[in-house]
């Protein structure tokens, strides 16, 4: 189980990835981390013809404040998140947790941001995060750096905005991730979710809901937004337990419902949307707590 | 555990034993030296002067007529040396059998390149060598397979439209039948029938390193040397020579440490000629490393039966018959364990009760999918599960507690050697000694069964979903017939054991080195054990079977005698202890055997505690112990990883592992992301009481199995578990037991979709309300003619139950 | 320009990389293709093993820059440069480490196919975290399968050396 040959560039930097892939645009693929693209390699699910290193162009690999915004570069690994190894990560917890429940040590040691989002699976971790936190994604080319909303990524199964020759250089993030969580379940810890819900409360001083996102995985071919489920929780006040707890067992219960799902060898579809009542109401209500804990 | 805290029942006949250990303590086993720095030298590691690499084309449909294969573009690929399919050959040879208990079984036999027809995925079709790994992999995608497809057999019990052998339209290529008497008549007489329909699913042993081989030819071609783990060496060697017109020893099989082999591993396969073969062709040595993605597709499956079993009892507990129609799916081909994984489940389904009639049938059913062949606890894990599972069922139907009910039917110590009758058509087993109630006694008392009740009963009132269970087993072990081993003295007067058995991890040389020591008094450092070659000593038989201590352990013995009464006659003083002894004595060697016609039964149950989780229904297995009476434990701490180890396989049995396959025949599992192997985080410490019962006679150690012990109940008891906590006795029928297997059975979300938030608290006095708590006994004795067999078994017993007055 | 008169990493389909094996700098011309696993056994470094290839059994296991990583799902390219240790750095038959004595002693091993791993997951927990508590030695070693001990005598052994007590789960 060898990887087919390729022609191999390393980039230097970040001009030189995005010069080089305007040239090879078309039959290249990015390498970040390499850790979903090296084993679809292997069981030569993939078979680029080039491969663009991205590994060494230290730019990509920053976390940096811009503005209100925390700019994040492709190429930052879980294993940051995880540690919280910045200064610009203390206020986002939620980051290291939904970091820490990505594969197993070894994946999260190589494996980068920007290769999950590019990647595009339909559980991951990253993914629905950016969903929930409304990030934008950067993607770099010979005509220029275009800004996309997450929720405008992903666009089907594996398949993300991303043009042939735009190269993933960086997602801007909220400076903070209160009231943001993340549930997910699989057989074993560690492998992909069978269903994962990420959600995001964001409430005003007086802790009623102004925004609310839930994003799921592992029911659609990409990771997907529930906005009606959403709606469900505008105006909430989460200082009233029972009447959160209505609308957040509500917004779960809408999820569940309004997902397509078909049986597979793992799950069926029964059991996936159980899953997904279980784990929305899992992380609403921990989005609910977040709040509650930061106003006390 | 470690070995000083383990929980161990000796009987006074076996203390005292004097324990010599080896002068290394930092070491457990010497043999983990070299594997614990990186020297360990598994097949993969072997590399030799100038080799090939070989790459297996597979067939990618389940069932077709090859019309071609077109090797023109993979000859014509850069590195490529050879490439060749079936229509290449003079003479395509079949993979033997080994097992020769259904004759018939030679009609299904696989060539070792797919001629005309393709019976399963994964079935080798071409083979491509060349210099690279990479090279030959980007070749062999560009063979051009054109095969007309034809529809697959998929399931046992479905019409075999193209059948898979043409010759045997209803697939049904072998047979066992086991009736001791008339079963309607006893189920008539019974006051209780109950049927129910049982799956196992198909499974592997999986060890951790794929299949591998290196072949190398001498210049004359006399002399073919091999590198790969062996089981049953004698049968390989003999098997390949015959392939290529040689004498068996003129087939040499070098040491390779070996990456686990769990039953599947060292088997013979089609790549077993193959490699040879492209070695010959290209007098220069090749390598085959095998890639897990076609481990799955190619490597012996296991498992997948289907029982359809009646149990006949009195309304005080006492069993009356048994009955049960197996099917075994037994995939495309005979591999060269025969009919033999066909008969166990026959052997191994009575267990160790007392059943005054049985009436079991198993039939191998040919299917599209990969060969079968065995892995740990072969037969014996499926038959544990469903007899178990049974035993709880009826016990449930009874109102009797499941131990009980047990005890009222294990056959005991005074009815030791106890004879289990087949019929005409099969030979009996012979349970040679044991204290089966003894030993669920010890397992009540480790698992401290009334407290466990009432912590269980104390956690459902707080609406937690936990269950217990146990799972008895018989250990049947010393297969094979006979094992022989050399033992030398050296010039330095050191004692050095040969032996062609593999060390697989099982610590086959430290067994042999403490049995050597302790007959010869000599300390264990002074011993040096050479294991998984023939080159020095090429008799034996090989590894399998849970039958290392039994036989090569008892070999050693022998040997270890001889050479004791050789030093006795020379110099009566002489003391052994001393190093100096055996050098003035001089070189020599002798060679011990040991043979035994008929296996040797060892006993043992696990309990299991599960809790379910009631949101995700993931199971989390809490408690699992095991007691098994080993005869005689000779390396404790090795025993112990054993049965550990095969603990865990049946946890990975009982709720992850499985290889399923579509309509058409093509597997589902064929990576690690698909197939699941227990890590840590699914593994309980498994809780080990060993007993060392002293009885059987068949071998001079007095041992029983080992290997295999860990894994025959646990499927069994944790699928008991699992009901339990479920409140359902019913409804675990099928492993693996995945979430959905409990689905139907946990309390659904709230709302009408059951969707919505879960009802608190679950009311296990309901459901067994629900399911005819107020069970009597039907005062007539009649049973419906449909109900014995019927299809829909399980449905009308309990449609006949519940319509009782 | 055709590929050929390229330089390393520019498009090339053989190029040198080096980096550090266990304190020695080690160079090969390979193909890009090369993963890290491969690069090294190809170097002499055999302990790592093949396992599943696709990432997810851990008998690869190797550090890169004292870091726990999967060589089979790393490309040797992206290495350049790098630290890498493995198994063959721990300790020699004659001089072990405490780490690979304890996995003999407490019998953290059977066929010792996925050992080398296991002791590498070790080796950068007890680096970071040398008194890791029983469920911080779990999770550094759930990444990797054995299918031959349980794993409870592999955590064992971790806790050996590093002194933790065994949980109160434990029944011995």
């Amino acid at each position: 189980m060898k990887a087919a040959s390729f022609a191999y560039h390393r980039a230097e930097s970040k001009e030189e990835a995005v010069s080089l892939l305007s040239e090879h645009g078309d039959d290249a693929k990015v390498l970040a981390g390499g850790q979903s693209l090296i084993p679809m390699m292997n069981l030569r699910l993939a078979r680029p013809s080039r491969l663009i290193d991205i590994g060494h162009c230290p730019e990509l690999a920053q976390l940096e404040r811009v503005g209100g915004t925390l700019a994040c570069g492709a190429t930052v690994r879980h294993v940051r998140f995880e540690r919280a190894d910045a200064p610009e990560l203390a206020a986002c917890r939620a980051l290291s947790d939904a970091a820490r429940l990505i594969g197993h040590a070894p994946i999260r040691s190589r494996g980068t941001i920007g290769g999950s989002l590019a990647h595009g699976d339909s559980s991951s971790e990253w993914c629905l995060m950016m969903l929930v936190l409304d990030a934008v994604i950067q993607a770099e080319s010979g005509r220029g750096v275009r800004r996309i909303p997450a929720h405008d990524f992903f666009q089907g199964f594996f398949t993300t905005a991303l043009a042939e020759d735009e190269l993933l250089s960086a997602i801007e993030l909220p400076l903070t991730t209160v009231g943001s969580a993340l549930a997910e379940h699989s057989r074993r810890r560690g492998d992909f979710a069978i269903v994962a819900a990420a959600t995001r409360l964001v409430a005003d001083q007086r802790l009623r809901v102004t925004t609310a996102r839930i994003a799921m995985g592992g029911v659609a071919s990409q990771p997907i937004r529930m906005p009606s489920a959403e709606d469900v929780l505008h105006g909430v006040d989460l200082t009233d337990r029972r009447s959160t707890m209505e609308a957040v067992s509500e917004a779960a219960h809408m999820c569940a419902a309004s997902i397509q799902v078909s049986d597979d060898i793992h799950a069926s579809s029964q059991y996936r949307r159980r899953l997904a009542s279980t784990l929305v109401r899992q992380a609403l209500s921990r989005s609910a707590q977040d709040w509650r804990t930061a106003g006390d | 555990m470690t070995p000083d805290q383990l929980a161990t029942k000796v009987r006074p006949a076996r203390q005292g034993r004097r324990q010599i250990d080896d002068d290394r303590p930092e070491w457990g086993r010497r043999e983990d030296v070299p594997l614990v720095t990186g020297q360990g030298e598994y097949v993969g590691d072997v590399s030799r002067d100038g080799e090939l690499f070989l790459r297996v084309v597979r067939s990618p449909v389940a069932h077709g007529r090859i019309v071609s294969v077109g090797l023109e573009a993979a000859r014509a690929a850069d590195g490529v040396e050879l490439a060749l399919c079936a229509t290449d050959l003079d003479d395509v040879p079949e993979i033997p059998l080994r097992v020769h208990n259904r004759p018939e079984l030679r009609s299904y036999l696989q060539p070792v390149l797919a001629g005309s027809v393709v019976r399963y995925v994964g079935e080798p079709v071409a083979i491509v060598v060349g210099r690279s790994q990479r090279e030959v992999e980007d070749a062999a995608d560009l063979v051009e397979l054109d095969i007309q497809e034809l529809v697959p057999v998929v399931d046992v019990e479905s019409v075999q439209k193209d059948p898979v052998w043409e010759s045997t339209p209803d697939g049904r290529l072998c047979s066992f039948v086991a009736r001791t008497a008339d079963f309607q008549e006893a189920a008539q007489e019974a006051d209780l029938v109950v049927t129910q329909v049982f799956d196992t699913a198909r499974d592997t042993g999986l060890p951790l390193e794929t299949r591998g081989l290196v072949a190398e030819w001498n210049a004359a071609a006399t002399e073919l040397h091999l590198w790969g783990p062996t089981k049953f060496v004698r049968f390989t060697r003999a098997s390949v020579a015959e392939w290529f017109h040689l004498e068996p020893a003129q087939v040499v099989c070098h040491h390779v440490d070996v990456g686990g082999m769990f039953g599947p591993r060292g088997e013979l396969y089609p790549e077993d000629f193959l490699v040879p073969l492209a070695a010959l062709k290209l007098r220069r040595p090749v390598k085959w490393i095998e890639d897990r993605n076609e481990h799955f597709l190619a490597i012996n499956h296991s498992r997948g039966q289907r029982h359809r079993i009646t149990v006949a009892v009195d309304a005080d507990g006492r069993l009356r018959g048994l009955k049960d129609e197996i099917l075994q799916d037994f995939g495309a081909y005979a591999r060269p364990i025969g009919g033999r994984l066909t008969e166990i489940p026959v052997e191994a389904i009575p267990g160790p009760y007392r059943w005054p009639v049985i009436d079991v049938t198993c039939h191998a059913v040919a299917t599209n999918k990969t060969p079968m062949g065995t892995m740990r606890g072969p037969g014996t894990f499926d038959a544990g599960f469903v007899r178990e599972r049974m035993m709880d069922i009826v016990a449930a139907r009874l109102e009797m507690d499941p131990l009980e009910f047990r005890r009222r039917n294990l056959i005991t110590a005074e009815e030791m050697p106890y004879q289990q009758d087949f019929g005409g058509e099969m030979h009996p087993s012979v349970y040679d000694s044991g204290d089966f109630p003894l030993v669920l006694d010890e397992l009540s008392e480790a698992v401290d069964v009334q407290l466990v009740r009432a912590e269980i009963h104390r956690r459902r009132m707080e609406g937690e979903l936990v269950g217990f269970g146990v799972g008895l087993f018989l250990a049947h072990a010393g297969l094979g017939v006979e094992e022989s081993i050399k033992l030398e003295v050296t010039a330095e007067g050191r004692l050095r054991l040969l032996t062609a058995g593999s060390e697989i991890g099982q610590g086959l040389a430290t067994m042999l080195r403490i049995v050597v020591a302790e007959v010869l008094g000599v300390p264990q450092a002074r011993i040096d054990v050479v294991t998984n070659s023939t080159e020095h000593f090429d008799g034996g038989t090989g590894t399998f079977s849970a039958r290392s201590t039994i036989f090569s352990g008892s070999a050693a013995h022998d040997a270890a005698q001889q050479l004791l009464a050789d030093l006795r006659s020379t110099d009566p003083a002489a003391d052994p202890s001393d190093p100096d002894t055996w050098r003035i004595l001089g070189p020599r060697s002798v060679i011990g055997t040991h043979r035994q016609s008929s296996p040797t039964f060892g006993f043992g149950v696990h309990g299991a505690v599960v809790r379910i989780d009631p949101d995700t229904l993931a199971v989390t297995v809490e408690r699992l112990v095991v007691a098994y009476d080993c005869g005689r434990a000779i390396d404790r701490p090795s025993l112990v990883g054993q049965i550990v180890g095969a603990a865990m396989q049946g946890v990975g049995g009982t709720f992850l592992q499985h290889l399923p396959f579509d309509e058409h025949g093509q597997p589902q599992s064929t990576t690690f992301m698909d197939y699941l192997v227990p890590t840590v985080y699914e593994a309980p410490d498994v809780e080990v009481v060993l007993l060392e019962l002293a009885g059987t006679d068949s071998n001079p150690l007095g041992v029983k199995g080992g290997g295999e012990a860990g894994i025959m109940g646990a499927g069994g008891a944790l699928a008991n578990a699992v009901a339990d906590a479920l409140g359902v006795p019913d409804s675990i029928t099928r492993l693996p037991i995945g979430p959905d297997a409990l689905l139907p059975f946990v309390p659904p979300l709230a709302g009408q979709d059951g969707i919505g938030p879960r009802s608190c608290g679950w009311d296990y006095a309901k459901r067994t309300e629900a399911r005819g708590g107020t069970l009597l006994i039907r005062p007539e004795r009649h049973v419906p003619a449909a109900l014995v067999g019927a299809s829909a078994a399980v449905a009308l017993a309990w449609w006949w139950i519940r319509r009782r007055p | 320009m055709t590929d050929e008169e390229r330089h390393d990493g520019d498009g090339s389909t053989r190029l040198t990389v080096s980096y550090g094996i266990n304190g020695k700098v080690s160079a090969r011309e390979i193909d890009p293709s090369e993963s890290l696993l491969d690069d090294l056994r190809a170097r002499g470094f055999t302990g790592a093993h093949a396992g599943c290839e696709h990432g997810v059994c851990g008998a690869c296991t190797v550090l890169v820059d004292g870091e726990p990583v999967r060589s089979c799902i790393v490309l040797s390219v992206q290495v350049q440069g790098a630290a890498v240790e493995t198994v063959e750095g721990l300790g020699t038959v004659d001089r072990p480490s405490d780490l690979q004595q304890a996995f003999s002693q407490c019998r953290g091993l059977q066929c010792g196919f996925c050992t080398p791993g296991f002791l590498m997951l070790a080796t950068a927990l007890l680096r970071r975290d040398p008194t890791p508590d029983h469920e911080a030695i779990r999770e550094a070693v759930s990444s990797n399968l054995c299918r031959c001990t349980g794993y409870h005598s592999i955590v064992e052994a971790i806790g050996r050396v590093s002194g933790t007590p065994r949980s109160s789960h434990d029944r011995g």
